[in-house]
């Protein structure tokens, strides 16, 4: 027989919620929105389309929740129903398609302590690459599980990565304390 | 000792990416056994991968609009209240998809939801095989005329009994 340990008190309320509790989930939105908010806000940038995000997301979580396995990490499951809405919003724009330009120069690796001024850099890239370092730094996808994600092929990730490291590295070139 | 290359530096995101297959990654790994510069850039690249990481996981992050997580579960409630198959939860609400797994009760899921579309299924179903019934009939030839009144001659011929012999 399994054992179940619920590590995570956000767990507990997803088993009950999953077993159809309105009070459990409703502790559950009061106590993921701000995380939902903000990888939604990061990966749109549009605050009116990150709240429509933040919803459908709990929706989508209220529907999936029967089949939720506690394993102590409902943030990043809930996290990852986050980024696939706001990649299929994200797909359906234009800008979705467009290729992001290559860095013009091979900068320096970051040395940055100011998490507000790397997410503020990483906000101002292209969607694709929001979406690719969100999966790998947000997430902890690998390289393969992101290209199984946004539906790309490995190769086309990793260039979409080392594009998106180097327009940061630019884009934070000189705000830091890189030497 | 030559300086890493761009190419190095390339290798090196790989391998902490995950991108690198394991025997290139192998080999890469005896490089940074032996070559100090080379070591040196990989400990950066990965100074870079923590701050990138802490940056985005970080919880200081941009609050959500105030009443946010209210509006969800007033939607949620909203959307309870009332029947059909989209839910709407808040600013313009996104569309509901699936049902729910189990029979709990639930947000404002469309609860006729799965037997309605079980009927219309079956409506559709008696439609098109009676459709296909209607069409295999109509396809059919007809035998000919000749042949149908030499049938109804013999029948009458037997009836009486004095049929001709032989084949018809």
């Amino acid at each position: 027989m399994e054992v179940v340990t619920l590590e995570q008190p956000t767990d507990r309320l997803a088993l009950e919620a999953g077993g159809g509790s309105r009070a459990a989930f409703a502790q559950l939105v009061r106590l993921e929105t701000a995380s939902v908010w903000q990888a939604c806000s990061r990966l749109l940038r549009d605050t009116g389309e990150a709240e429509d995000a933040v919803q459908e997301t709990f929706l989508k979580a209220w529907l999936a929740l029967p089949r939720y396995r506690p394993e102590g990490r409902f943030r990043g499951w809930l996290a990852r129903i986050a980024h696939r809405v706001c990649l299929d919003r994200l797909r359906a724009r234009k800008e979705w398609t467009s290729l992001a330009r290559e860095p013009s120069a091979p900068a320096a690796p970051l040395q940055l302590d100011d998490q507000d001024e790397i997410a503020a850099a990483v906000s101002e890239l292209g969607p694709r690459e929001r979406a690719v370092i969100h999966a790998r730094y947000t997430l902890g996808l690998s390289g393969p599980e992101i290209a199984a994600e946004l539906e790309l092929t490995p190769g086309n990730v990793r260039v979409i990565l080392h594009r998106a490291i180097g327009s940061l590295r630019l884009a934070l070139k000189g705000t830091g304390t890189d030497d | 000792m030559t300086e890493p290359t761009h190419e190095d530096e390339e290798l090196l995101l790989d391998l902490l990416t995950g991108f690198l297959q394991p025997a290139a990654a192998a080999a890469l790994e005896e490089r940074l056994a032996s070559e100090e510069p080379l070591r040196a850039l990989h400990t950066r690249l990965q100074e870079e991968q923590t701050a990138l990481e802490r940056a985005l996981t970080s919880n200081a992050l941009e609050a959500p609009p105030a009443d946010l997580s209210e509006r969800v579960l007033a939607g949620f409630a909203a959307s309870e209240a009332a029947p059909g198959p989209t839910v709407s939860v808040g600013r313009s609400g996104p569309q509901a998809s699936g049902s729910r797994a189990s029979g709990s009760p639930s947000f404002g899921e469309p609860r006729q939801a799965a037997p309605a579309g079980r009927w219309r299924a079956l409506l559709i179903a008696a439609s098109l095989l009676l459709g296909a019934f209607l069409t295999l009939q109509a396809l059919t030839p007809d035998p000919p005329h000749e042949v149908l009144n030499r049938q109804v001659r013999t029948s009458e011929l037997l009836a009486l009994g004095i049929a001709p012999e032989g084949p018809q």
